[in-house]
């Protein structure tokens, strides 16, 4: 238990050392993604827009045009907002040692810093996005109240679970190339297994627990609840969700150190 | 760490492990029960060495040697399997040609990135920008990727940046390679600057020239070991006689020596005897010795004294040699005299066993101070590339610099006659 505490410790002052170069790298993930482009920043508006809008067509037919009195639209647009961050987090770990393989093996940068730089621009993203939602909330349903200021705290929620999967993902990919594969899969069917295209209370009452395995759920209800209708951290949810955040990065953080001593002679 | 040292290794060794597929690396990082699933390869074996503050160090040896690991343990970026080595100060490295650079950054983004590295600040950094983008000199390219760069733009670049980040110790790995030779003589200029601010270079380079006008001190890695340490000048000779060994080595038939006419086709020499040595062995050169006018042996000759070469061979069976001659050589293998009897036009008388031939080439030594060696063969047929016996670096000596004040700045000095004349003017 010390040892792994002494190792996060490590870690975290590692990511402050390195602080100005892991905002760098972020800073041009960003940059590459909408420089050189004519739509420039545009696109990452219009990417989570176009998905909501597809979504809503079709599902509001289902569940109908408003959630409790939010449009539907924007009650999925709260919930997708952080699982589409989610999502693109594990998807890009999936190539990232290769990828900066340059400054593995040339540089004296810690490769565990590499899931950082990708959070870093998930998250940049993300309140670009948030930025947009927000704006949309105004316009539709003037009610953002002060649960609000709990979002800082599901994103370092998300943050901590996605880096434990991305240490997963990263390191395992640089030997068997099926990671990308299965991440996508197992993406797939983890949105449809999350009530975040439909609300929670289709599921009937005796099939609910089900619902509740899924740790995910905390982050999606969880942005319905600081946008939507204005309401705290659930604490059993947190603590349920936390335990798997802590489990992921403790197994991340071991897959990690055993097999970085491997990327530099891989590579 | 004592303070005068910049690098101490100590019994340093990297053991990779080769994996038959990616699969049994994973299987065994991460399995339990410690199985195992590779063959060890040793890269590099117990070396150890310390580093002086200030000094240059050349780092010699055949591909494959080790070279690269050592200095990627170094630097940090490899763990030592065993041993330890210790670094003091900051280390700034240019390896395999190119730094931790990012393809998709542009020139000026990677050095920002590298100061980081190298823990400067954005302020630090773009404080040296200037510098760096003038002496990169790369133009317009500077903004943008990298990746749109040739390997000279990319040599540059990372030269330009690592030399710019205050590095306490400097690795260099067979950077000056590419790059032209303007730039090649901005870097060594740089780097002699360098050398004058107390800055340790780690240096290696397959260019023995190279090694013996920038290092001090050198050492030669052979499968991992570290075969021999000392004075640039000595190991970078060891280098070269060893390169000239493995050359033979590799070659039944030998190269045609620049005095004898150049004919295709294939001979079977055998290699025999000693090392540097080719031919049938019909005759064997066994003696070859550099003489004054008193026929005295001379190691060491002064300026354009007038010497004799001899070279002495023996009729092993009977046999009609045609062709005896001499090359001599300078440190660095170059061909600098030399000549033939049949270019000559000397005869010369058969042999029968057990006699021997005297042939002795008169001649002036007017070189410039330094080492140098003298090859010998005897053959069958000026046409033929089929020697009786070829001896790489039979003799050495030395030659001294001319008595006189006169200095001599070029390899060769032969008598100049000089017309000077003044035109025009009131």
């Amino acid at each position: 238990m010390l040892g792994l505490v002494a190792s996060f410790r490590k870690f975290l002052s590692r990511a402050a050392k390195h602080h100005q170069v892991i905002w760098m790298m972020v800073q041009r993930d960003f940059k590459a993604r909408y420089v050189g482009s004519v739509g420039g920043i545009l696109w990452s508006i219009l990417n989570p827009l176009l998905l909501v809008a597809i979504y809503s067509l079709v599902f509001s037919l289902v569940f109908g045009r408003t959630i409790g009195e939010t449009p539907f639209a924007l009650w999925l647009f709260c919930a997708l907002l952080p699982w589409l961050t989610f999502m693109e987090i594990l998807r890009s770990s999936v190539g990232i040692i290769e990828k900066y393989k340059n400054l593995i093996t040339k540089t004296p940068f810690p490769s565990e810093l590499l899931p950082v730089v990708i959070i870093g621009a998930a998250l940049t993203n993300h309140l670009v996005g948030l930025g947009v939602l927000v704006a949309l909330l105004l316009v539709f349903q003037p009610s953002l109240g002060w649960a609000v200021i709990t979002l800082p705290f599901y994103l370092l929620c998300l943050s901590s679970l996605a880096l434990g999967l991305s240490w997963i993902i990263s390191s395992v990919n640089v030997f068997i190339r099926d990671v990308g594969q299965v991440v996508n899969l197992v993406l797939q069917l983890w949105f449809y297994l999350c009530p975040i295209i439909y609300p929670a209370s289709i599921i009937p009452e005796s099939y609910q627990y089900l619902l509740r395995l899924n740790p995910f759920i905390f982050i999606t209800e969880g942005y319905r609840r600081a946008l939507l209708t204005n309401e705290g951290i659930l604490p059993v949810d947190f603590l349920y969700y936390l335990f798997f955040a802590l489990t992921a990065l403790f197994i991340g953080g071991w897959i990690f150190r055993r097999l970085k001593g491997h990327f530099a002679e891989y590579l | 760490m004592e303070p005068e040292y910049s690098v101490i290794c100590e019994n340093l060794s990297k053991k990779f492990k080769i994996y038959a597929s990616p699969n049994d690396r994973i299987r065994e990082a991460l399995s339990f029960s410690g199985k195992s699933f590779h063959k060890d390869f040793w890269a590099l074996r117990n070396v150890s060495f310390r580093l002086r503050k200030g000094v240059t160090l050349g780092i010699m040896g055949f591909n494959g040697s080790g070279k690269s690991t050592l200095l990627k343990m170094i630097c940090g970026y490899l763990a030592p399997t065993s041993g330890s080595v210790i670094t003091a100060g900051r280390v700034a490295s240019i390896l395999e040609l190119g730094t931790g650079f990012n393809r998709e950054f542009t020139g000026r983004e990677n050095v920002m990135l590298y100061g980081g590295l190298m823990g400067f600040s954005v302020r630090e950094t773009r404080e040296k920008m200037e510098e760096v983008e003038a002496f990169a000199d790369i133009g317009d390219f500077f903004d943008r990727p990298v990746k749109l760069y040739s390997s000279g733009m990319y040599a540059r670049l990372a030269f330009a940046c690592t030399i710019h980040m205050e590095p306490d110790i400097l690795v260099i790995d067979e950077a000056l390679a590419v790059g032209d030779i303007a730039f090649q003589h901005k870097c060594i200029h740089r780097i002699r600057s360098l050398q004058k601010r107390e800055v340790s270079l780690l240096f290696v380079s397959h260019s023995i020239g190279a090694v013996k006008s920038l290092c001090q001190e050198a050492l030669f890695l052979d499968r991992g070991r570290l075969v021999l340490q000392g004075k640039a000048e000595d190991v970078a000779n060891y280098y070269h006689g060893l390169i000239a060994h493995r050359e033979q080595e590799k070659k039944e038939a030998p190269k045609n020596p620049p005095v004898m006419k150049k004919e295709a086709g294939e001979t079977k020499a055998a290699v025999r005897g000693k090392e540097k040595r080719i031919g049938t062995g019909e005759a064997r050169i066994e003696e070859v010795r550099l003489r004054d006018d008193g026929g005295g042996v001379l190691e060491v000759v002064e300026f354009d004294q007038p010497v004799s070469v001899g070279v002495r061979i023996l009729a092993r069976v009977d046999c009609s040699p045609a062709v005896v001659g001499f090359i001599i050589r300078d440190r660095f293998g170059n061909d600098l005299l030399g000549t033939n009897t049949a270019v000559e036009g000397r005869s010369l008388p058969p042999l029968r066993q057990g006699e021997e031939l005297l042939v002795t080439f008169r001649l002036r030594l007017p070189l410039l101070k330094g080492n140098y060696s003298v090859t010998a063969a005897v053959g069958h047929d000026p046409d033929q590339p089929a020697f009786l016996d070829w001896w790489d670096h039979a003799c050495v000596f030395e030659v001294l610099p001319p008595a006189s004040r006169r200095t001599v700045n070029c390899k060769v000095h032969l008598p100049i006659a000089i017309d000077v004349q003044k035109k025009g003017g009131p």
